[in-house]
């Protein structure tokens, strides 16, 4: 016989009984008041209870057919008469898991799968799904993205430009040669002021580049601009702009599915893991654009060189800026970082 | 519907005359109107909810996120289960199939929408509208599910609000709000708590809800002036040395979260009674804002493992501070046997995922 205490609730008001369970060996279940000793609920089995699973060491529920309750903190006995009359074969799932949920090396052995999961997910699973959505966007979703992304951006950073038209007449016509190239991503060029982001261009996965004021004042030939052109263009062509954005969606997905909380709390915390990996994303989008414009401007004559002057001359820039006046621009060099090793694949 | 309630209170009236009372164990009976303070137990461990956390995790990976379900329930278990008063403990009832029958009809939605908004926008503005005016009903069902398999001492909670109720305060209300500049914010925020409490309900006894309108605006204009402050500082330690103002503007966001959460939890609980029992809740802000602090950093340092520790200090904190001021005995709660939860719906309810209370 197998005997514990709890309390008794009948489901029709929430009065509290203590009461004792009495458990025999033949199966009979009964369960009585300890104040009074009165019976409360007899039944020929125990199989005639639905019993609540374990979880870690919260209360045990009985349930009984007239819709009465029986609430235990002895885990323990009730663990012995399930497998005593349930037997290991109607140990159910969820019985099993409690197995599972407590013992660490169990536990261990899920974390360390949960590590590689994230691994290869963020490394390889992430980055081939985005591209696969990109990659089958209709055209009219490029096109709203573009211009959606152009507005918040002319309403925020940037300016019209203030070059002059003859200016841009002249660039815009030393460009119709890259941008022939490229028709089928419908590639156009606006010019616009930069002020807080400096020298600087941007592509918009509706084939919109633009190109700063400053970063034309700061070139020394047409041809640099090129360069920078076809960097822009290679993120248009493969389409960094609408991976970036199911990129980091699908990051923010995945880890709110592992958190399950929406609060603004979370969203705090996991801000550093989700910059970091979006940065590393970001420099593997810049790898691929550079070699993008690497295979363009050798094939078409036009020495790579130009870009790494280009880049040295703005980070020249951004040092005098940041020794005169302690640092304004967040330059084109902070999302391009021109590590020694790239500017050596231009030279 | 009506006549099972008669019954119920005989039943309450039988059982008072078969227990003698105060013999035993059971507390010594407390004459009505006497009050007595009774506190919330937690006894949820980070450690154990880390074990129960990475097997929900691992396990949904390892299913397609079939067993997400199973997970949500599981969670909600542990929380609830490990909530006590008066050593009765919580219970978390929903059926995991039902919540996976909703959240494969939210996906398959959500698929529908997306094919059909690509092939020809006005379909997908179409049915974002359809969205919105579907919005009041899936609060309800989604309230009236969470209550409904949420119970304590063998009582279920249960929710009765109105979708037309629920299309003012949380379609209508909000829009009025907007058109007014947000002047109307604190009146919309009020008018959804006391929606939501005064609709739930505890077996057949309703919750009651004391806060008016002035409270509301109370909280949001005393966190105005710490906000122009907190402003002020951090742009004039922006003009003194910038990564400073990085810092105090942290401090400033830390605070402001912090601010708001306590004095709206305090404010939402201690204008909430069921019966003639009133909850009191008093967490500090200092305390609060330390407490959101540490599980920041510990979160960042742990790249995010951190999170099931963090979540059971807050649930913790939370209920530490939480009382209930019980006036006679909390035995008298009469079960609304006829109050079903129609199954429709149900499925969608998930999709919202409010939690009220704990």
């Amino acid at each position: 016989m197998i005997v514990f205490t709890g309390t008794w609730y009948d489901g029709k008001t929430s009065a509290k009984v203590v009461a004792e369970c009495r458990v025999y060996d033949s199966g009979g279940i009964c369960v009585e008041g300890i104040e009074d000793g009165k019976t409360l609920v007899s039944l020929p089995h125990f199989n005639d209870v639905k019993v609540s699973s374990r979880l870690a060491d919260t209360p045990r529920y009985m349930y009984f057919p007239g819709g009465e309750k029986f609430e235990t903190g002895e885990n323990d006995a009730v663990d012995r008469l399930v497998a005593v009359f349930r037997g290991p074969s109607r140990l159910n799932f969820l019985h099993r898991l409690h197995r599972i949920e407590s013992r660490w090396s169990y536990v261990l052995l899920a974390l360390a799968a949960l590590l590689v999961f994230l691994f290869f997910s963020v490394t390889f699973g992430i980055p081939v799904i985005s591209s696969a959505i990109a990659f089958r966007l209709p055209p009219s979703a490029l096109r709203l993205a573009g211009q959606q992304a152009l507005r918040i951006m002319d309403q925020s950073l940037l300016h019209p430009s203030e070059l002059d038209s003859n200016t841009q007449k002249r660039l815009l016509e030393h460009f119709q040669p890259i941008l022939r190239n490229h028709t089928s991503y419908y590639p156009t060029v606006l010019f616009r002021k930069g002020d807080q982001v400096g020298p600087n261009a941007f592509a918009l996965p509706n084939g919109m580049i633009v190109l700063t004021d400053e970063m034309v004042g700061l070139s020394e030939q047409d041809d640099e601009l090129v360069a920078v052109l076809a960097h822009e263009l290679g993120h248009v062509v493969h389409r960094h702009g609408m991976r970036r954005l199911v990129q980091d969606s699908l990051l923010g997905f995945t880890l709110l599915a592992l958190t399950g909380d929406v609060s603004g709390s979370s969203e705090l915390f996991l801000g550093l893991p989700v910059m970091l990996t979006e940065l590393a994303y970001s420099r593997e989008f810049e790898r691929e654009a550079d070699h993008y414009a690497l295979a363009y401007l050798r094939s078409h004559d036009i020495p790579p060189r130009h870009f790494a002057a280009l880049m040295e001359r703005i980070d020249a820039e951004m040092t005098k800026i940041w020794h005169t006046t302690g640092g304004k621009w967040p330059s084109y060099l902070s999302t391009h970082p021109m590590t020694e090793e790239r500017i050596k694949e231009f030279e | 519907m009506t006549s099972e309630t008669p019954n119920a209170a005989n039943e309450v009236a039988d059982q008072g005359e078969e227990t003698p009372p105060g013999k035993g164990v059971s507390p010594l009976p407390v004459a009505a109107g006497e009050r007595s303070s009774v506190p919330f137990q937690f006894s949820g461990s980070g450690s154990e909810y880390f074990r129960i956390w990475i097997v929900n995790v691992v396990l949904s990976i390892v299913t397609l996120g079939i067993y997400s379900a199973w997970a949500k329930v599981r969670k909600k278990q542990y929380f609830y289960g490990s909530t006590r008063i008066q050593e009765a403990g919580f219970e978390y009832l929903a059926d995991p199939i039902k919540i996976l029958k909703g959240r494969l009809i939210v996906v398959s939605l959500f698929i529908l929408y997306s094919v059909l908004s690509g092939l020809a926008p006005i379909v997908g503005t179409i049915l974002s509208l359809a969205f919105v005016a579907g919005l009041p009903w899936l609060v309800v069902r989604s309230l009236a599910f969470n209550a409904h398999n949420s119970a304590v001492r063998n009582i279920r909670f249960g929710f009765q609000g109105k979708v037309s109720e629920a299309a003012k305060v949380y379609v209508l209300w909000p829009l009025a709000a907007t058109l007014t500049l947000g002047l109307l914010f604190p009146y919309v925020y009020f008018r959804q708590k006391k929606f939501v409490v005064e609709n739930t309900c505890y077996g057949t006894t309703r919750f009651t809800f004391s806060a008016t309108p002035g409270d509301y605006y109370g909280v949001f204009l005393s966190a105005l002036i710490p906000m122009i402050l907190g402003v002020a500082v951090v742009v004039g330690s922006g003009f003194l040395a910038p990564p400073l103002a990085v810092f105090t503007a942290v401090v400033l966001y830390l605070y402001l979260f912090a601010f708001y959460s306590v004095k709206s939890t305090n404010l939402l609980f201690n204008a909430m009674a069921l019966a003639s029992h009133r909850l009191e809740s008093d967490l500090k802000i200092k305390d609060y804002m330390i407490l959101v602090l540490t599980n920041t950093l510990a979160m960042v340092l742990t790249l995010g493992l951190f999170h099931p520790w963090a979540k059971v200090r807050t649930t913790r904190y939370k209920l530490n501070h939480l009382f209930l001021s019980v006036s006679g005995d909390l035995e008298t709660f009469v079960a609304d046997e006829q109050r079903q939860v129609s199954a429709l719906g149900d499925e969608m309810s998930d999709f919202m995922d409010f939690d009220f209370g704990i």
